[in-house]
Formats: structure tokens, C-alpha cells, sequence
């Protein structure tokens, strides 16, 4: 079910009366009804899916950790078989929405409990830890132990709906405003990059630095304050990106954070880490990359091995950083953040392309181009689409820098009336106005 | 900390926001509202609104019927005929919002006749009916006023999407129309001089655009149904009524998948409704008549006149 649909909101408005209204020991099974509402809705079989998901991780977790063990096993196969059987040929269904996420999440408990098998909760809790509506197409990725206890204290309470209406709003406002304005203008460049000037395809490698950023933190806001409004607190998966000083900063950090932090613990750590010296570290940051390209690179109907070479380039980057000694920032920092943000930058160039060789074509052109630039970008005609997505990534970034320590929607609940409600009618407006409300899906619901 | 916030709620205040915002978006559908008449051009509801209360023709069609108004056309027709002319024609209609104009139109409007292009692709397919009055280049362009809002809420029952209306009714889509400084014009009436050389791949690329698959019988069911209805309004508003299928180019028109059988339907509820049925879609088969696949350019237009238009304008 989109965020942007009618249904969705009145789903939302249901079922916030409804925690309302019920008691205490009921509330469970209300968000319970409305994640399996928002999830069945849109195609009942899905539920299956949710359901084949529940089965094997409560049998696996109440059988001992072998067997918990042996479902973190058939989740991760499943995985691998949603993602990669149809290209493979394989008469597999196609993927449900969020079906990764809902395996991560589903993995992690299953692990957890086989580590330590008292992290086994009871089965209605287990339920909603696996199919919480607000994070299940895109995350965050939650973990049971964090997520659970929260579930005695389900209710609308005025500081958390405060925050999580802040949420709400920046989280649109990333999407609907910013990430849907951009993705025409990406989208045009990107189609064939053969026609377009080598300008043009900077300017959309730029763009689509910026889209991705906001449409997938503008999910996690909104997943954040969707949850805050019944008294759930997930965690934080973006922290301004852009402004990291290192790649490896940018991935452990500042970008999906719950899943760098996913692949650290039952990936990288059960792999060694750093701890059997530096080949074997650079060996496991290289397969947990390669692995994360590969999650990416399982489209369903083929691979798309632009995502592999993204991982395998970020790894690159993340290993040799992991070679040169501890950077010291102080006043080098912003020229830190600069070449992060390009580094990153060539790589999404290879996540974003439709394929290996477009991304290699936009690269050359490119790099052909820069002699040029400064007389292209002094005659350059901008259109107005442009100068607006510029204008939306300046201030984004000027925001973000200028707003360092707490969250900005954090900061905006503890704000006085008159300045919290000046800023809740501006995103209002800002929404009404410039939203696209009938643009694509969150590019993460795809993965 | 949001947790150190008394965890107490305040109804007032909550009512204060909700009231504040009630009044933000009343005051940008104010500002919205004067934008679709400070830019107002095409669509055919503002038209209604700005058009003198009787009109002897009503020109009701799709983009075939466009060009009869472009450039000083209208003007030059109005003077040849000695008759008032109101198109309300409007890009990739059916006969559903044809006649939702229609029915505006009537409710404080007269004319002595009605004149329907009759387009075939418009029968085939929802999109072209009951979901296009919401679209992005339609529903943001219609003026609000009572009228419309009645018309718009008897329509439910006869296959409005009910999200169409409540849009309408809120607004919304005027709002949030990102083309709102724009006039609303249709920008291929810049080529109305242009009598480009033809092209296959130009033709096939319209041919595909607006017959996409094989018509939706219930669709073209329905369509016919709205075209009865709105034969029956216009003649029950004292309006005669008049079909012409508009010319098209000769390789255009081969192209066009389910030709005979459209022909022959629209001819039995002609004779069914005893309404004139004029198909002149053979009388210009040159493409040099037609600034792009298959809208006619001013020679077209002249053409058309000569060969019988002009004289159908004439009366009644």
C-alpha cells in the first residue's frame, strides 16, 4: 500500500483511534491488524508470504538453537531464491514488497536466539516485531531486544506524536518535495546516456545522489514517526551523510545504519572481523560489500550487476581506508567530506545506470567534459526544473550542516509552540504545493 | 527531550492547529482559484464560464476538434457563417466528459446546436472517458462553482471515480498543479502553419498511443451510452444535434485498428436517435492537410470548410 494513498492515511487515522480507544493489552493486536491490513490489502497472497516467514522463525526459534540456526538458513535460501531463481530460470513466485527486510529482521531474531535463546518472545509479539507496517518495505531494520519491551507501553502520547508528526513531515517532504523533483531530471540524462551532454549527465549524477538520499530517508522518517505516534521509538538509520569524512564513516554511521549494523554482526564478525589481521579484515570487508551488491543486484527477473560493482567499489574504497592510518579531521574535515561525497558519488553513477556499460558511458563522458566546464556551466541554458532541484539540494545540505548534534524533527518537538507549528505549517504548505503525489514508489520497497 | 514534555493533551490547542490549517488551505485554494482564471485558456469548463450565455453551436469533441479554433479561426468561421461558436473540444476526450461539459454547459448556458467529433479511439478505453477528467492537464483547470460541483456529484452514479470528485471538491489538484503559473494552452497550436513531410514512425508512434491495446468492450459499451445521454440532454436543452467524424490522412487512417466495426455501431444509433451522421474522415486524405499524424494545419481547416463544414455551420 503506497504512503500516498488515500487508503493508506484513512489505515493510519483507523487505527491511531483505535490504540486510542483500546485498552492497554489490546493495542498488540491492533497494530497487529493494521500491519497485516496494510500488507494484505494491496494483494492478499503476500500474507502467505508474512506468514511462511512467521512459521519458520517461531518453529526455529522454539526448537533450540540448532534449529533456529537451520531457519536463519532457509530464510537466507529463500532470500536467494527470490531474488535470483527467475533469472536462474527457476518457476519461483515473484518477490512480495519488503520481503528482504522482513528476512533480515527475521535472520537477526533467529540468530539472536540461537545465541542466546532467552531473546525468545512470545508469539503476538514476535508477530508484530516481524510485520510493524511503518518499517516493513524498507526498514529500519529492527532488532527484537530493542523493539519488543516497547510493545507494553503501546500509546499515543503528546512528546512522541509531537516528534513523530515532525517525522512525518520531513519525511514527506524529503520524498514528495525533494527525492520525486529530482527523479525526472535523473531519469531523463539517464535514459540513454549516449544523447545526453556530459553536463547534464553530472548535473543527474548529483540529482540522484540527492533522490536516493531523500527517498530513503524520507522512508525511515516516516517509518520513525509513523511508530512514534503509538509510543514505538525505531532506530535511527540515516545520520546526514553527505557530511561524513570517510566512506568507511559513511557506511558504519551515516547511511542505513541498521543494516551496516546488521552485516557487522552476523556477517563480519562471525567472519573474523579484524581480528586475524589486516588480509583477512580487507578479505570480510570485501564479502560483506559483495554481498550487500549482490542483495541489491537480484532484481527477480535478472542481475543487475551495476549494484555488484557499486558493492565491490565501496569495499574497495572501505579497505583501502581501512589500510591508511586514523585521518584527523580538524580543519581538513570539510575537504574529508568533499572527496567522501565524490567517492561516493562515482559509485552511485553504478548503482543508479541501467547497466555496467551506461555507467562506464557516463563516466567517460563525464571525465571527457570537465575540461569544459567552466565555460558549459557559464553558458549552460538551466531550465527551471533544474535551477528548482539545485535550489532543494542547496537547502537541504545548508539545513543539514547548519544543524548539527540532535535530529532536526528532534529538535523541532522540544521547540516552542509558535516556532514548532511555523515549521509544521511550512512543510504543510511546502507539500500542498510542490508535492508529487503521484510519482514512483520508494526505490527501497523495490530491494 | 520529547519525554520530559508534560505527557498531557491539549484539545484547545490541537483544535487551534487543526483551525489554522483549515485556514492555510483555504488561502491557498483562494490563491489557487485565481491562478485557474488568471491562466485560463482550454480547458472546457472555463470556457463555459467565460462564454456568453447563448451560443448557436457547441463544438464538443477531441483534439480533431481543437484546431477549428486555433490562430483567428474561430473568428474567420464565426464571420463566414454568421453563427456564434463555442468549442469546448479538449485533448484525448471521450464521449463521458464530452458530455460532463455538456451538462454543465446546459445548466446556465443555451445553444441552438450541438456539433460532436466523433473519434473512434475515444470509445475504446476508460482513459479517454471516466478517468480522464482527473488528470493533470484537465482537472486543476476547472474553474469552481456550484454548477460544476452538481454536475460532478450527479456523475458518481454514471462511473465518476469518486477520488475525481472529492479532488474537485477539495481542490487539491489546483493546489498541487505544478504547472500553475502556465496558461493553459495546448502547445501544438504553434504548428498550425507547419505541414511537415510525413512519417511512418511518427504515424505508428500515434497509432500506438491512442489505440494502446484492443478495445475494452465495456468501455465502448459505456462510451456509446454516454453519447446517447448526451444526444438526449442537448436535445431536451432544445438543442439539435450533429455527428461528424473528422477527416484524417489516408495512411493514418489504414492504420486505425477496428474501423469497421466502430463505423457501423455509430451508424445504427444514428438511425436509432435519427441523427445526422456526416463522415467526412476520407475528405482530406493528403497529409500535407495536417501539421503532424493527424491534426488538420490551416489549409487543413480552409479545406474542410470548403468541402462542407462551412456549410453545416451555415444552419440550422
Amino acid at each position: 500500500m503506497s504512503y500516498t494513498a488515500p487508503q493508506f492515511w484513512l489505515l493510519l487515522f483507523a487505527t491511531l483511534a483505535a490504540v486510542l480507544l483500546a485498552p492497554q493489552r489490546a493495542r498488540l493486536w491492533v497494530l497487529i491488524a493494521a500491519s497485516l491490513a496494510f500488507y494484505g490489502l494491496p494483494d492478499a497472497t503476500w500474507l502467505l508470504w508474512l506468514a511462511g516467514v512467521f512459521a519458520v522463525v517461531f518453529a526455529g526459534a522454539s526448537a533450540g538453537p540448532t534449529a533456529a540456526r537451520l531457519g536463519a538458513g532457509a530464510l537466507v535460501i529463500a532470500l536467494v531464491g527470490v531474488k535470483f531463481g527467475d533469472g536462474a530460470g527457476l518457476p519461483l513466485p515473484a518477490e512480495p514488497p519488503g520481503f528482504s527486510f522482513l528476512a533480515f529482521t527475521a535472520i537477526a531474531y533467529l540468530i539472536d536466539v540461537a545465541r542466546d535463546p532467552a531473546r525468545r518472545v512470545l508469539p503476538p509479539a514476535l508477530l508484530l516485531h516481524l510485520a510493524w507496517f511503518p518499517k516493513l518495505l524498507a526498514g529500519p531494520i529492527e532488532r527484537s531486544a530493542a523493539l519488543v519491551p516497547q510493545f507494553s507501553g503501546l500509546a499515543m502520547r503528546p512528546g512522541l506524536a509531537a516528534l513523530g508528526f515532525s517525522l512525518i513531515l520531513s519525511g514527506l517532504v524529503k520524498k514528495l518535495v525533494i527525492a520525486d523533483t529530482l527523479a525526472p531530471l535523473v531519469d531523463a540524462a539517464y535514459a540513454i546516456p549516449d544523447y545526453a551532454a556530459p553536463f547534464e549527465l553530472l548535473l543527474a549524477s548529483y540529482f540522484f545522489a540527492f533522490q536516493i538520499y531523500c527517498d530513503f530517508s524520507g522512508y525511515s522518517d516516516l517509518a520513525l514517526g509513523l511508530s512514534a505516534l503509538v509510543g514505538l521509538r525505531l532506530s535511527q538509520n540515516f545520520d546526514r551523510p553527505y557530511l561524513a569524512v570517510s566512506v568507511t564513516e559513511f557506511w558504519s554511521d551515516r547511511w542505513h545504519i541498521t543494516l551496516g549494523r546488521w552485516f557487522r554482526d552476523y556477517v563480519y564478525i562471525p567472519l573474523g572481523g579484524g581480528r586475524h589481521g589486516p588480509a583477512r579484515r580487507i578479505l570480510n570487508l570485501m564479502t560483506v560489500f559483495a554481498l550487500s551488491g549482490l542483495w541489491h543486484a537480484g532484481l527477480g527477473y535478472g542481475v543487475g550487476w551495476g549494484f555488484l560493482v557499486w558493492g565491490l567499489l565501496n569495499g574497495a574504497v572501505v579497505s583501502v581506508e581501512a589500510l591508511l592510518p586514523p585521518a584527523r579531521p580538524g580543519l581538513l574535515r570539510p575537504l574529508g567530506a568533499l572527496l567522501t561525497f565524490h567517492l561516493i558519488l562515482v559509485t552511485w553513477v553504478f548503482f543508479r545506470a541501467a547497466t555496467v556499460e551506461d555507467a562506464l558511458t557516463i563516466l567517460r563522458r563525464i571525465a571527457g567534459g570537465l575540461a569544459e566546464l567552466p565555460a558549459v556551466l557559464a553558458a549552460y541554458p538551466f531550465t527551471a526544473a533544474q535551477i528548482t532541484g539545485a535550489g532543494l539540494v542547496v537547502a537541504l545540505l545548508a539545513a543539514e550542516i547548519a544543524l548539527r548534534g540532535r535530529p532536526f524533527a528532534e529538535r523541532l518537538a522540544d521547540a516552542p509552540v509558535a516556532l514548532r507549528w511555523a515549521a509544521w505549517y511550512g512543510a504543510l504548505a511546502l507539500l500542498l504545493l510542490f508535492g508529487r503525489w503521484q510519482g514512483e514508489g520508494f526505490i527501497y520497497a523495490r530491494f | 527531550m520529547p519525554g520530559s514534555r508534560p505527557e498531557r493533551w491539549r484539545p484547545g490547542r490541537i483544535a487551534a492547529f487543526l483551525a489554522l490549517g483549515g485556514l492555510l488551505y483555504l488561502g491557498l485554494l483562494l490563491w489557487s482559484e485565481h491562478l485557474v482564471r488568471r491562466t485560463g485558456d482550454r480547458n472546457p469548463f472555463f470556457r463555459i464560464e467565460q462564454a456568453a450565455r447563448t451560443q448557436d453551436w457547441l463544438i464538443l469533441g477531441a483534439s480533431h476538434a481543437m484546431p477549428l479554433d486555433f490562430a483567428e479561426m474561430e473568428s474567420l468561421i464565426e464571420a463566414g457563417a454568421g453563427k456564434r461558436l463555442l468549442n469546448l473540444s479538449a485533448t484525448g476526450t471521450g464521449p463521458f466528459v464530452w458530455r460532463l461539459v455538456a451538462q454543465r454547459f446546459f445548466r446556465d448556458h443555451e445553444a441552438a446546436a450541438v456539433l460532436i467529433i466523433i473519434d473512434a479511439f475515444a470509445f475504446r478505453d476508460r482513459r479517454w472517458n471516466e478517468d480522464r477528467i482527473g488528470d493533470s492537464d484537465l482537472m486543476p483547470r476547472i474553474p469552481w462553482d456550484r454548477a460544476t460541483l452538481s454536475v460532478l456529484a450527479s456523475s458518481l452514479g454514471e462511473g465518476l471515480p469518486p477520488a475525481t470528485f472529492a479532488n474537485f471538491l477539495t481542490g487539491f489538484s489546483k493546489i498541487n498543479n505544478p504547472d500553475r503559473m502556465r496558461p493553459d494552452i495546448w502547445e501544438a497550436e504553434q504548428e498550425f502553419e507547419r505541414s511537415p513531410r510525413p512519417s511512418d514512425a511518427a504515424d505508428r508512434a500515434r497509432i500506438a498511443y491512442l489505440y494502446p491495446g484492443p478495445a475494452d468492450p465495456a468501455a465502448e459499451e459505456a462510451a456509446f451510452g454516454h453519447l446517447d445521454a448526451l444526444v438526449q440532454l442537448a436535445r431536451a436543452n432544445g438543442a439539435e444535434v450533429i455527428l461528424i467524424r473528422p477527416p484524417l490522412p489516408d495512411r493514418f487512417r489504414k492504420l486505425m485498428p477496428g474501423e469497421e466495426a466502430f463505423s457501423g455501431r455509430l451508424q445504427r444509433l444514428a438511425v436509432e436517435d435519427g441523427l445526422a451522421l456526416q463522415d467526412m474522415s476520407a475528405l482530406l486524405p493528403e497529409p500535407g492537410f495536417y501539421f503532424d499524424p493527424d491534426h488538420l494545419n490551416r489549409s487543413g481547416v480552409e479545406a474542410w470548410l470548403d468541402r462542407g463544414l462551412a456549410q453545416i455551420l451555415t444552419g440550422p
